[in-house]
């Protein structure tokens, strides 16, 4: 079990009990609109912990979602996925829109890389985001991840086919 | 089933069980997997690269369209060009490998580009993606020649022969095709 505590913020493991917070960030339209999945229903949510909380106990593990806390409030999630390569992985995040532009989002992906390059000793870590969405590109670039691509109409999400910008970081960067 | 594609040069064709030797001949060469995943072919492995193509091509629905490229003229076989689908399986990464004894001819550009025109006209596909490590240009080169645009330069996001290494990645999507 991994606690990630950064200046204002706490990085805990998901369990059953996040279930009503999560869902009230994940079933927004705003939230999911630049992601495969459609907003989550209540059965959603819940499958979604399911996976959370079963990668969470797999060995080796290779899923880390933790739920972002800001006191006793869950304000979003951060995680990541190791690849076929397990020295790499890619990683997510999502902060309620009622506390965006407070660098929360920033915050949590930082102590994320940093649990990533130092804690798991991973090689690489890439994230990718839609070019209409600034707001995510913006938290990579923060994050000091390099832009290194932007795929033309790689990945077909909701009816129609979207762009991909890719950011990453090597550990070997981080630590500089 | 069986895909056959010709040009003015080559002939695409399903691997059949005897071109292991060709096979053999081509990818025991360093050069030639320099840049690729594995290392340098001997019998048994060429062997076996010929039965993992013709299970690929015996597969449905098929996943990856792998064909050995032959000289028109002569029925040798001078390398393989391929491709295979991506999750979402309107997308693809295509492959090319030639003898190096054939290099320089526009060969693997002649090849590649007629599997491009399958993928995209008789398959229906979407977008078709390739990579090389950016110290091969001569495959870089190929892409570019086959109209796909350069779209991003990962670094160090592979490990091959005990070091980790760099990918540029270019791309064509059906309506860039159409309008080449």
């Amino acid at each position: 079990m991994t606690t990630l505590a950064t200046e204002r913020l706490v990085l805990r493991e998901m369990s059953h009990a996040d279930a009503a917070a999560l869902h009230a960030i994940i079933s927004l339209p705003e939230v999911v609109r630049y992601q495969t999945e459609d907003p989550a229903d209540e059965e959603g949510t819940r499958a979604v912990i399911e996976r959370i909380v079963a990668g969470a106990a797999a060995v080796p593990r290779l899923l880390f979602d933790f739920a972002v806390m800001h006191g006793a409030e869950l304000v979003g999630r951060v995680g990541m996925k190791r690849e076929s390569d397990p020295s790499m992985a890619t990683l997510w995040f999502e902060v309620a829109p009622a506390h965006h532009g407070r660098g929360f989002a920033s915050e949590a992906a930082r102590a994320l890389l940093g649990f990533a390059f130092e804690e798991v000793g991973l090689h690489r870590v890439s994230g990718d985001c839609d070019p209409r969405n600034p707001a995510s590109a913006r938290v990579m670039e923060k994050l000091g991840m390099r832009r290194e691509a932007h795929l033309v109409q790689n990945v077909f999400i909701k009816g129609e086919w979207c762009d991909s910008l890719v950011f990453a970081m090597l550990a070997s960067e981080w630590k500089r | 089933m069986a895909t056959l594609i010709s040009t003015e040069r080559l002939v695409l064709r399903e691997f059949v069980e005897d071109d292991w030797r060709a096979m053999l001949a081509i990818h025991a060469q360093p050069t030639v997997v320099r840049w690729l995943t594995f290392e340098p072919m001997d019998e048994a492995a060429a062997r076996a690269y010929v039965q993992g193509a013709l299970a690929c091509a015996r597969e449905v629905p098929r996943v990856v369209v792998e064909l050995a490229v032959t000289l028109r003229s002569a029925d040798t076989l001078i390398g393989r060009t391929g491709f295979r689908r991506g999750e979402d399986p309107r997308t693809a990464m295509l492959w090319f490998t030639f003898d190096p004894a054939h290099q320089g001819k526009g060969y693997a550009v002649e090849a590649a580009r007629a599997l491009l025109g399958y993928a995209f006209e008789v398959l229906g596909l979407h977008r078709v993606w390739g990579d090389c490590d950016p110290r091969n240009p001569a495959s870089a080169r190929v892409m570019e020649k086959l109209g796909m645009r350069a779209e991003g330069h990962l670094v160090q996001n592979f490990f091959i022969k005990g070091e980790w290494c760099d990918s540029l990645l270019f791309a064509v999507l059906a309506s860039e095709w159409r309008r080449a």
